[in-house]
């Protein structure tokens, strides 16, 4: 008898599994599906019946997303709801995730925050109906999407083509589907900000390095002869990042050598032809410097695998510990524990070699999706964006609340750095490493000039010791960053532009990019950790070889044509002014 | 013949066969009951999406639907074949896969014939007890745990070396291609040995008391009973766990390798699964990861069977699953 | 032990021949028998490696115990070994006033709970029919469920089903998925066949017990151990689970399972940058100042999330494991 009921259980579950089924209880009533033309007008809802739905990845910082500064500010504005629907942190993961949902035809959130889809995917998308085309949103200069042009236009023309080109779809069609985030920063533009320990230096009557023979003399100085004074021979000379924001280590001892931008890969030579630096002679010799000073324990092979968080203790030691870096490569903000008196130790380093123009790298977009033609929304949604790039939106969602984290800067302020700069702002702290709910500690949709964002900010008299000096090292890396492309660099025409692959090009040739890209950076790891020996002849020739296995040719071909049609502006010439 | 008021509708040696199985039937329909919720649970789960397989053979869109998606055959195996990575990604896996079998498997035997011979109570308990812990670590708190262990300022090696007054880093283990497949499969060992020894120690514990005291008797040291009545007992046990372990060859579990690689380690520990999920689900192309999925699990059948058929021929039907 | 005497036939005639010397078994004065020396340094041997095999699994474990209670800058630097340094409740205190976490619990044991009631139900009733020999439909259930274990779709397709059959988006995803692993109902089965004799379940017949009654009084009882077992592996596997919450619950947060917020809170903690990402910029610069970076507050609370996501299934382990007594049950049916 136990049994039948278990089994009666059983079949009830079941039964309710299949009612289930019936009732999507969560989707919200769906009007018959219109297409986002360009001023289609639905009729105008009360704004406060209009939710809006966003997905992202949720911060581990933010404590709490609804109860939160910059949301409240958001709904204030618009009078619409906002609502989250939080995806995986990894990005492979988000990915995954709306890969599925729109293999099976689920609801999307309206809004689909950082995504970072890569061109055939979201083209594909686009194809597929997914994703809402913006074109005609952004086409109407004068009416809906003025409060954006207004913001656009006062970047630098070549920032303003730059960033339409990659709005604009690859499949050539002209549609935009993403919506960019646009963050103008002079600190954040350089691809390496390098600090060295100036007391360790005055400690062991060193000169500033200026070469790479007197660096790796002045590194060697740091291990052997104990400068932090503590009996151990504990020194870390050499410490960087992979590749996490202004901590590309490997770009900037290669950069000594030879102009290589990591992303645009190729240079110019003299007749005009692409070439890879990577596969230059002086990449050789900056790969063999590199190697030397990792296999001396000069540089900690950290530098392969390290965030910036990494670094903090080696820099910023807590109570009773050493500093243990010499020279650092990272972020200074994100290295540094803010206020921390480890930082006066600390100046920077005036570079030679190649400075990177840090193109814009941001690849992350906002997307549209079709739920918010479904849900009738997108009239409402285009507003928000709008909303959402404003100058107000862009400064809160960097730094937080107006008069607790920030302020807006007296009249005639001028900036801390690069002082011919006004300042708009006045920031008391920075707070986007900490936890808290001021933000959502994410700039998609924003625009962000370099007179609101961190570089500008006034000098007021209450500034302590630590922050006037950070200041000075920001002025002293900028300086260096200025002499250093007036003064390596190669000239202009020798340096690569953005190169946007078309669909119908990628098509062409799918796998060669992202081969011959992986293989670099492997074969990179390999000859510095000494998996393949730099100095051998024959590995280095099986480097090369296996590049041109890989597609080489093909893609330095491609890349050709796209680089002589944009320099003769024909290429997704589809620009506007 | 009797005239009975009872007799059978029939005579019993004249039941047809319908009639007998409806019989059984009435005799066994409550086991048939107990299979029917099982049975439902496959239909629904492994074999209705046999269906949906077919989109291994197609370009499948979601806006079309499964049936209206191109037919393309078998573009998918070619596109894998053309990639100059697939060799590696097969080698990788076997290799990984067997590593960890050769490394894996005998552990835990071992171990629990020693933890049987022992004689300590305490210890014993103690050490079955212990060991078990590792295998209910998950695996993202797995692999956390090895980062920080080998992390090469604040790892634990970094600080043995400093203790030894070697103020060098340590290889950066935990990252570089030459030691990958050693921390993956040993710290896979170090997770599973415990628990593994569970189905051993049972089997060791079943071993017939009267066999160990007619040894003891015959004078037999307790390191030859080991050898002539533990381990022969144990065997059967054994050749099943080994089969079954063999039939997974070629499927390594993405989510470990997931968690470990990097772009230093990429060519030795990309694996199929892995490339599945990242060049297939996650970047939108789901045809393509199922294509390959479905190669990998065939392949993984054929393995079953082609080594469970192995070991019914070497232990003439002894061993073996089916 | 005696010395037999034996009579063989020899060409001379029955004779009675020496009987082969006995054994030298020493005995103990409390009449056992004594080890001989081979067994000692067996005994020493085998001690030996169960404390080097104790030292290599519980260190970590410890190291891990222990920087939970660390306070941040030490375990950073390097300086746990063993013991806690700088003895703190921090990363505990933070751990349990985070709302993910509280919620990730509430939600895994939920699912832990039923979802180990389900499995094992419905993996016991398959097993159990299987085990009987002269079950009428064995051969052919076998064959089908051997089957499945070789045939497998794979992700796509299983999800188009569950999407139709309306397991997504809500808890039965979780609770429907994976639950009649092949090889578990194999393990019961040969349990129920090997562990319990026949006899017994005869008598039962004879004293007019069904099938259900059988299961449920004589089957279940005494395969216990091996369930027990089983059901370790489900609670585990239920305990651990994330990936079917990440792809079919991926806008309900507040179904997530805690092993999905726990992997969300180390990866970016970790910052395990996968170099192979298509798409993603190969020097991992993806936009503006510290969007992969700013981990001040989750260092010191990763050690403590190890443990508060661990230790329940640990103290499951601890109720269920004295049911393990390991293997045949011996004498249940005297003669």
């Amino acid at each position: 008898m136990k049994k039948l009921f278990a089994l009666l259980l059983c079949l009830a579950m079941i039964a309710s599994m299949f009612a289930a089924c019936g009732g999507d209880d969560k989707k919200t009533d769906k009007p018959a599906a219109t297409e986002a033309t360009g001023g289609a007008t639905t009729p105008s809802k009360d704004p406060s019946d209009v939710t809006i739905t966003i997905g992202l990845p949720k911060s581990a910082l933010v404590t709490d997303y609804y109860d939160n500064v910059y949301t409240k500010w958001l709904e204030e504005q618009t009078g619409y709801n906002l609502e989250f629907q939080f995806f995986a942190a990894s990005a492979t993961d988000y990915k995954s995730q709306m890969s599925t949902m729109v293999a099976g035809n689920i609801d999307l959130p309206d809004l689909l925050y950082s995504m970072n889809l890569g061109e055939s995917v979201y083209e594909r998308y686009g194809r597929d109906g997914v994703l809402v085309d913006l074109r005609p949103y952004f086409d109407d200069k004068e009416g809906k999407a003025a409060p954006w042009w207004e913001r656009f236009e006062a970047l630098p023309q070549e920032a303003q083509d730059n960033n339409w080109r990659r709005m604009l779809s690859n499949d050539g069609s002209g549609r935009i589907y993403a919506f960019p985030e646009i963050q103008e920063s002079l600190i954040d533009i350089m691809d390496s900000q390098v600090w060295i320990n100036r007391e360790w230096l005055d400690a062991l009557s060193l000169e500033m390095p200026n070469s790479p023979e007197s660096l790796y003399n002045v590194l060697k100085a740091f291990k052997e002869q104990d400068p932090n004074g503590n009996g151990l021979p504990d020194e870390m000379p050499l410490v960087g990042t992979n590749g996490n924001l202004s901590g590309d280590t490997m770009s900037w001892l290669i950069n000594m050598f030879i102009y290589c931008d990591t992303a645009a890969y190729f240079n110019v030579d003299e007749n005009g032809k692409l070439y890879l630096p990577h596969t230059t002679d002086q990449y050789r010799e900056a790969l063999k410097y590199i190697r030397k000073l990792y296999s001396e324990g000069l540089m900690s092979p950290l530098t392969l695998t390290a965030n910036s968080k990494d670094l903090t203790q080696m820099v910023c030691p807590d109570e009773g510990g050493v500093q243990l870096a010499g020279v650092v490569v990272g972020h200074i903000t994100l290295v540094f524990t803010q206020a921390h008196e480890g930082l006066l130790s600390y100046e920077a380093l005036p570079l030679w070699g190649n400075a990177i123009i840090n193109e814009d790298q941001n690849t992350r977009c906002t997307f549209v999706t079709k739920s918010a033609v479904e849900r009738g929304n997108m009239d409402a949604v285009w507003n928000l964006l709008m909303v959402m790039s404003s100058r107000e939106s862009s400064i809160i969602q960097r730094y937080g609340e107006e008069g607790k984290d920030w302020d807006w800067a007296p009249e005639g302020s001028v900036s801390v750095i690069g002082e011919h700069r006004a300042a708009e702002i006045r920031l008391y702290q920075d707070t986007w490493g900490a936890m808290g709910n001021n933000n959502w500690r994410n700039v998609d949709a924003t625009i962000l000039l370099n007179a609101e964002g961190e570089g500008n900010q006034s000098v007021p008299e209450e500034e302590t010791e630590v922050n006037l000096h950070k200041y000075k090292l920001f002025n002293d890396m900028l300086d260096s960053y200025y002499y250093q492309r007036d003064n390596f660099n190669p000239p202009e025409e020798q340096i690569c532009p953005l190169l946007i692959w078309s669909q119908e090009l990628i098509d062409e040739v799918p796998y060669e990019r992202d081969d011959c890209k992986s293989y670099i950076s492997k074969a990179r790891s390999d000859f510095i950790t000494g998996a393949m020996d730099i100095n051998s002849d024959a590995d280095w020739d099986k480097y090369l070889a296996q590049l041109e296995t890989l597609g080489l040719s093909k893609w330095t071909e491609y890349s050709q044509y796209i680089y002589e049609e944009t320099v003769a502006g024909r290429w997704f010439s589809d620009l506007v002014n | 013949m009797s005239a009975s008021s009872t007799a059978l509708p029939v005579s019993a040696n004249r039941l047809t066969k319908g009639q007998k199985t409806w019989i059984n039937f009435k005799k066994s329909w409550r086991l048939h009951l107990l299979m029917v919720l099982p049975m439902l649970y496959y239909v629904l789960f492994e074999a209705l999406p046999l269906y949906g397989l077919q989109i291994a053979f197609r370009d499948y869109s979601p806006a079309d639907g499964i049936m209206d998606s191109a037919w393309i055959g078998l573009k998918h195996y070619i596109d894998f074949f053309s990639d100059w990575e697939w060799s590696n990604i097969v080698v990788n896996t076997v290799s990984i896969s067997l590593y960890s079998i050769l490394a894996g498997f005998p552990i835990p035997v071992l171990l629990a014939l020693f933890i049987h011979v022992n004689q300590k109570k305490v210890l014993k308990k103690l050490t079955q007890n212990v060991s078990y812990i590792p295998h209910f670590i998950s695996t993202v708190v797995m692999v956390g745990l090895l980062q920080q262990l080998f992390h090469t300022q604040y790892g634990v090696l970094a600080a043995i070396y400093r203790l030894f007054g070697n103020y060098n880093s340590p290889p950066d283990l935990f990252y570089l291609k030459s030691s990958f497949r050693h921390i993956f499969v040993w710290s896979g060992v170090w997770q599973n040995m415990g628990w593994s020894t569970i189905v051993y120690v049972a089997a060791l514990s079943g071993v017939s008391q009267e066999l160990h005291e007619a040894a003891k008797i015959d004078g037999a040291s307790r390191f030859r009973r080991v050898l002539s009545v533990d381990l022969p007992a144990i065997l059967p046990t054994v050749s099943i766990m080994l089969i079954m372990r063999f039939g997974s060859i070629m499927s390594v579990g993405y989510e470990k390798v997931y968690l470990m690689q990097h772009s230093m380690n990429i060519d030795v520990s990309e694996v199929i699964s892995t490339y599945v999920y990242k060049r297939g689900i996650s970047a939108g192309r789901q045809s393509y990861g199922t294509a390959i999925g479905l190669m990998n699990s065939v392949i993984n059948s054929g393995m079953v069977i082609l080594v469970n058929l192995i070991a019914g021929w070497l232990s003439d039907g002894e061993a073996g699953l089916f | 032990m005696e010395n037999k005497e034996t009579t063989v036939l020899t060409p001379e005639g029955m004779q009675t021949a020496p009987a082969a010397p006995a054994p030298v078994v020493k005995r103990k004065k409390n009449g056992k028998i004594r080890d001989t020396f081979g067994d000692r340094m067996l005994e020493l041997f085998t001690t030996i490696v169960l404390i080097i095999l104790l030292i290599i699994v519980a260190y970590p474990v410890i190291y891990v115990i222990s920087s939970s209670f660390s306070s941040n800058s030490a375990i950073v630097a390097g300086k746990v070994v063993l013991w806690p340094v700088g003895f703190n409740f921090d990363g505990y205190s933070i751990v349990f006033k985070m709302d993910d976490i509280l919620l990730g619990y509430r939600n895994t044991i939920f699912y832990t709970f039923f979802g180990v009631l389900i499995k094992m139900f419905m993996q016991i009733t398959c097993a159990y029919p299987l085990s009987k020999m002269n079950f009428q439909g064995r051969k052919a259930y076998t064959r089908i469920i051997v089957v499945t274990m070789l045939v497998n779709a794979g992700m796509i397709p299983l999800y188009l089903v569950k999407k139709s059959l309306g397991l997504y988006d809500n808890i039965w995803a979780i609770l429907f998925s994976g639950i009649l692993g092949a090889s578990n109902v194999f393990i019961l089965r040969t349990s129920f066949r090997s562990s319990i004799p026949g006899e017994l379940f005869d008598a039962a017949s004879i004293d007019g017990a069904n099938d259900f009654q059988q299961l449920w009084k004589i089957g279940i009882p005494l395969a216990k151990a091996t369930i027990s077992v089983v059901t370790l592996y489900a609670i585990v596997g239920c305990w651990n689970e994330y990936f079917t919450a990440m792809i079919y619950l991926p806008t309900r947060y507040d179904l997530h399972p805690l092993q999905l917020f726990l992997r969300n809170l180390l990866l970016i903690a970790t910052a395990i940058s996968s170099g192979n990402d298509p798409g993603a910029a190969q020097t991992g610069n993806t936009g503006t100042s510290s969007q992969q970076s700013g981990t001040e507050g989750l260092e010191q609370i990763r050690y403590s999330l190890i443990v508060v996501s661990t230790a329940p299934v640990l103290l499951a382990y601890g109720i269920v494991q004295k049911y393990f007594k390991g293997g045949v049950m011996v004498g249940s049916v005297k003669g």
